[in-house]
């Protein structure tokens, strides 16, 4: 997943805007948006209110916990606790991002709004680094983390899995003569085909017998088939 | 994100695996070969004598081991000095002197149920879960110059996974920077030198 689909998928969220131009209810797929009249604060999805910035059609009002005071109460509340705690939003990150970029002077103090999510930012994904780092050490199979972000969660993405999956690989136990599986493999194979008596199916049990270098299999096989041949 | 296909596990088809079966292991023949006098070049017999010592790639000695008709040595990265000191310290052992593809060759030497392997087999695992941290570390972290440093250090496998963690880290500074939304040339078509139609035209 790369970012853009978060930010795809974290601008569904509602936010207020004071338009500034008149337009009846529209009726979307995602839902209605209710009628627009000047001046008249209305919940629109995010990535309409963009839009409507940068067509300079409305004023954005910042969610709530966009102020100094929650996000530096958030910032300590962070440093103190040595688990994640919950954020005030699910995609904190995104809706920095975007409003922002698109409306700075409808923000007060947008400069260290920016600073302070950037710094809970920062806690979170070192503590997100260091709990990855512990599971791994340890060696566990189940980890349970709370409140983190989609976000967040897709820095790690395609690392942790993957790197799971090498360790799994290598700590697989195979067993230790390939003689043996293979072995009793095509030789059930061998015996499921006998019942069913179609030609083509055994010469394939044969060919796969010969790739894995069942003489014995390849010899009843080759049995098998001459005597359909001679019965045809 | 593109999806990162690895050729997993003792794969025939996997080319990874091919390459890296190459290597070469002395081997000890245990019973006389007729005319395969050729590949002892010490010797000039038609035939292979018993104890003959010879070079033999990697992919051939399981089926001649489970047969019995060899007995060789395993390649020396895996023996016990070397694994003891990967257990002092993994984090600064150049795996990729040890052999590019360390990891997925240990797996087949301790596949092939030696008296050795399961201290193989844990002592690989135990290196790449050392190696980890720094792994992802330095592959959030670094730009492209120090890359080279780096992964000089790493074998295939672990550059594998160092090339997905910078892969995640370049798309989100790229996002935070706002350029995933923009359509750039792409970088093969600028260097082209062919854009003169637009030019042209103008």
């Amino acid at each position: 997943m790369n970012p853009a689909e978060v930010e795809f998928l974290a601008e569904n969220q509602t936010i207020q805007i004071t338009p500034n131009f008149s337009h009846d209810r529209l009726y979307l797929i995602c839902g209605e948006v209710g009628p627009f009249r000047p001046g008249i604060p209305v919940q629109v999805p995010l990535w309409m209110a963009i839009n409507l910035k940068q067509r300079q059609k409305c004023r954005l009002t910042a969610p709530e916990w966009m102020t100094v005071e929650t996000l530096t109460k958030i910032k300590e509340d962070e440093g103190q606790s040595k688990t994640f705690t919950p954020m005030p939003d699910d995609h904190y990150m995104v809706t920095t991002q975007l409003i922002l970029g698109a409306a700075p002077h409808d923000i007060p103090n947008t400069d260290e709004i920016r600073i302070l999510v950037k710094d809970i930012w920062d806690m979170r994904i070192a503590k997100l680094r260091s709990s990855v780092d512990a599971f791994l050490k340890i060696g566990g199979s189940l980890a349970k983390v709370d409140h983190l972000t989609l976000m967040e969660i897709n820095t790690v993405r395609p690392f942790l899995p993957h790197a799971l999956d090498q360790l799994f690989r290598l700590r697989q136990e195979k067993n230790f003569s390939y003689n043996q599986t293979h072995f009793s493999w095509i030789y059930r194979c061998y015996v499921g085909t006998c019942s069913n008596r179609e030609k083509l199916d055994m010469v394939h049990i044969q060919q796969e017998a010969i790739r894995l270098e069942q003489t014995a299999v390849v010899a009843l096989c080759d049995k098998r088939l001459r005597a359909q041949m001679k019965i045809i | 994100m593109p999806q990162l296909h690895f050729s997993y596990s003792p794969n025939y088809f996997s080319i990874e695996d091919i390459v890296l079966q190459d290597i070469r292991v002395s081997c000890k023949f245990e019973v006389a070969v007729p005319k395969l006098g050729m590949l002892d070049q010490s010797a000039d017999n038609e035939d292979l004598k018993q104890g003959s010592k010879v070079e033999l790639p990697f992919w051939m000695v399981p089926t001649l081991h489970a047969k019995k008709i060899i007995t060789f040595e395993i390649p020396r990265h895996y023996k016990v000095n070397y694994r003891q000191i990967l257990q002092a310290d993994s984090i600064v052992v150049d795996l990729h002197k040890w052999g590019p593809y360390f990891y997925d060759l240990g797996l087949h030497v301790a596949n092939l149920g030696l008296t050795d392997s399961p201290d193989i087999k844990s002592s690989l695992v135990k290196t790449l879960l050392n190696r980890l941290r720094q792994i992802m570390d330095m592959s959030q972290h670094s730009t492209h110059h120090e890359t080279v440093h780096i992964i000089s250090n790493l074998d295939e496998l672990e550059r594998k996974l160092f090339g997905v963690g910078q892969l995640s880290f370049r798309s989100y500074k790229e996002w935070v920077r706002r350029e995933s939304n923009k359509i750039n040339t792409a970088a093969l078509v600028a260097s082209h030198r062919k854009r003169k139609f637009a030019e042209v035209t103008i």
